[in-house]
């Protein structure tokens, strides 16, 4: 007869998989609590793929790195999902579950192997699309969801990342533009993105037509950064900064979980 | 009827016959070590894909160029016979567990990419010349009680327990390519948290060494000799390109329920336990059918049209069928995994012109080059499809053509057993 032992082993090794993968699926969807509220923070991350300076793929980094100003609803860009070079990891999947977020990804539909941008809300997603900007170069997305967050406050969320080839940036800033106009079902709406753009732009100064930019709302330092919270319906702009230590008196490479740094803005909305 | 199908392996047979420290380190050392291969084989593409991205763009050159030496770590298994006549095959052995075990640990300790990256080279590497040297010992000790097919389906056993515990442990969070998952860990203190992982990993390596150290299963006595009429032309050892093709499957599409979800438009869930339950059933299969059914013709040609049909419907209409695609990849999975265990048996059993150990190791570094060759070639018709667009969407027509030479390999293999002893 077989060890006891040894036997325990070996059906230990076989089923203990199949029990926490059940128990991961029915704990998967508890439901998340969540207080209304009015000022909400957003945050805009160009994850690279979730390897930071030091190369290293590590998105708990990411996720630790977001968890320091604790943002409501998150714009992430150049985000993965089941790709070898990525080690096969859904990225925002990843990241929704580790932050406790509804969330929504889109990638080109020609070419789903190419980098997408998603976002992350605590609160509930009411309605979730992407679209494609027109690229010549390597296809440029962006989602557009509506997010709950009372029943009086409803906020079109926008997250983008334009081109780097400079005879697409403008093309796909008006498409962004007139899409935006066209979909957005309140006059309360949140763009958030890496555009690869500096503020004294021209294409930059067409999306300061429509929205604001809320770091120069609210009067941050001036900055060289190309990520970008914008918005209008608001009521005010109680923050806005760049994270830019994520361990305190700590200075590491390993401390940052991208090559871009997260951009915040805490912003107030009017209920009605 | 039963007892035509039933096949006859025992755990306590090889326990009894091998006494039980023994066993339990051979046990030990081909699932920790095995689980160690998947690991790295798993961390080492992305640091050479990212290691390419610096060189092109011109980053760091010298430091990736380094990193991308590292494939030449690929040609090292073919090297084992050479190392066993120098230094005797036990202690070849014993040295590639150690190095393994070592490697494993230090990568624990979340050091820079390019080291990083270059150990996992280098436990991929080692892991070859450790199963050519394990299986040669273990397959030419001629222990009393022990059938040589109940060696192999423990050899075999022993690894997809592996691909278990892999399971597990990404189930769990814990893992290399994503550190931790701890909920509800503070920010301040996630930079000590990360290295939680060295709580299983220091143990798993002590007790690697340790075993390894106190009592190395098997000694050489009583090896067995083949003679020379059961050894076939060096020709056929193609075929164990069919182990590179499970390997370029499984670490590129089918070993990540995330992939399967997101092709399927299904839930990663959903996927993570019918990949788990594939590797399950592939197990009681192995352990409970006579080998004699999956080794016949028929079967295998129709189990392997069963996974080329699933596959291709996976590839190609895997946003309509959903979640019954999702079920496809999952019964392709199951033959997968019997299409290696045949390949195995045949790694293990065969013999070329070749002595036996570089038999094994030959096989290993044909099946890691065509794994290489055929990842490189999915990633420039997938994510680098924009460098040269001719290669773009091809990426499903690639799996599939590596699926066709698993097949085809898996087949061959199992007439080459009713050809066995003839020669070219």
């Amino acid at each position: 007869m077989m060890n006891k032992k040894f036997k325990c082993v070996l059906i230990t090794i076989i089923l203990a998989p199949l029990i926490i993968s059940i128990v991961t699926f029915s704990i998967a969807e508890l439901p998340r609590e969540t207080s209304p509220k009015t000022d909400l923070t957003f945050m805009t991350y160009n994850i690279h793929f979730g390897q930071g300076m030091d190369d290293l793929l590590n998105l708990e980094r990411i996720a630790q790195n977001i968890l320091i100003d604790d943002p409501d609803i998150i714009g992430l860009q150049e985000v993965r999902v089941g790709r070898i070079e990525t080690q096969g990891i859904d990225m925002t999947f990843w990241l929704a579950k580790r932050l406790g977020m509804d969330y929504y990804y889109f990638n080109p539909i020609n070419n789903p192997h190419e980098m997408g941008n998603a976002i992350l809300s605590k609160y509930p997603i009411l309605i979730k699309n992407g679209y494609e900007l027109p690229s010549t170069h390597m296809e440029r997305t962006f989602v557009h969801c509506v997010v709950e967050i009372s029943s009086n406050l409803k906020i079109d969320v926008f997250c983008t990342h334009i081109g780097i080839r400079s005879e697409n940036k403008t093309v796909q800033i008006n498409f962004l533009l007139e899409k935006i106009t066209e979909i957005s079902t309140s006059s309360k709406q949140v763009l958030m993105g890496d555009f690869n753009l500096r503020n004294d732009t021209l294409q930059i100064g067409n999306v300061l037509t429509y929205f604001n930019d809320t770091a120069e709302e609210f009067g941050a330092d001036p900055r060289s950064s190309i990520d970008y919270v914008f918005a209008t319906g608001y009521q005010d702009i109680l923050n806005s900064h760049v994270i830019t230590d994520m361990l305190l008196n700590i200075d590491l490479p390993a401390e940052y979980g991208s090559d871009h740094l997260p951009v915040v803005s805490i912003i107030r909305f009017p209920l009605i | 009827m039963k007892n035509s199908v039933k096949g006859d392996f025992s755990f306590s047979e090889i326990e009894t016959s091998l006494n039980p420290k023994p066993f339990y380190t051979l046990f030990f050392n081909l699932v920790v070590l095995s689980l160690f291969f998947i690991q790295a084989l798993r961390a080492y593409v992305p640091g050479v894909y990212v290691a390419m991205f610096h060189v092109v763009f011109g980053h760091n050159i010298a430091e990736n160029l380094l990193i991308l030496l590292t494939l030449i770590f690929f040609a090292l298994p073919a090297l084992t016979n050479t190392l066993c006549k120098k230094f005797s095959i036990r202690r070849v052995a014993i040295f590639s567990i150690y190095s393994i075990a070592i490697c494993r640990l230090l990568v624990a300790f979340h050091l820079p990419n390019i080291w990083q990256t270059i150990l996992s080279g280098i436990i991929i590497a080692i892991y070859g010349i450790f199963i050519s040297t394990m299986i040669t010992f273990w397959f030419d000790n001629d222990i009393k009680g022990i059938k040589p097919n109940n060696k192999i389906i423990f050899a075999v056993f022993s690894i997809l327990c592996a691909f278990l515990l892999d399971y597990l442990i990404r189930t769990i969070g814990f893992s290399q390519d994503i550190s931790l998952m701890p909920p509800g860990l503070s920010a301040e203190y996630w930079y000590i948290t990360q290295y939680l992982w060295l709580f299983i990993q220091i143990p798993s390596t002590v007790v690697c060494i340790y075993f390894t150290k106190a009592n190395f299963p098997l000694s050489m006595n009583n090896a067995s000799s083949l003679e020379d009429s059961d050894k076939i032309g060096t020709v056929y050892s193609l075929l164990f390109v069919g182990i590179g093709m499970f390997w370029f499957l499984l670490f590129n599409v089918f070993l990540y329920p995330n992939i399967i979800a997101h092709y399927t438009d299904s839930s990663y869930y959903f996927s993570n336990i019918l990949s788990i339950i594939a590797v399950i059933i592939a197990i009681l299969v192995i352990l409970s059918v006579k080998k004699k059914i999956l080794l016949n013709i028929k079967v295998s040609v129709i189990l392997n049209c069963t996974m080329i049909v699933s596959i291709s419907l996976f590839l190609f209409l895997g946003r309509i069928l959903i979640y019954f695609a999702a079920l496809l990849v999952s019964i392709s999975l199951i033959i997968m995994y019997l299409n290696f265990f045949l390949l195995f048996t045949r790694m293990s059993t065969i013999i070329f012109k070749w002595e036996k150990v570089k038999t094994i190791s030959n096989a290993f570094a044909i099946g890691l080059v065509f794994y290489f060759l055929f990842t490189v070639l999915h990633i420039f018709t997938t994510d680098w499809a924009y460098i040269i667009s001719a290669f773009k969407g091809y990426g499903p027509i690639i799996i599939l053509i590596a699926i066709v030479i698993l097949s085809i390999s898996t087949i061959i293999s199992n007439q080459l057993d009713q050809t066995r002893g003839k020669k070219e």
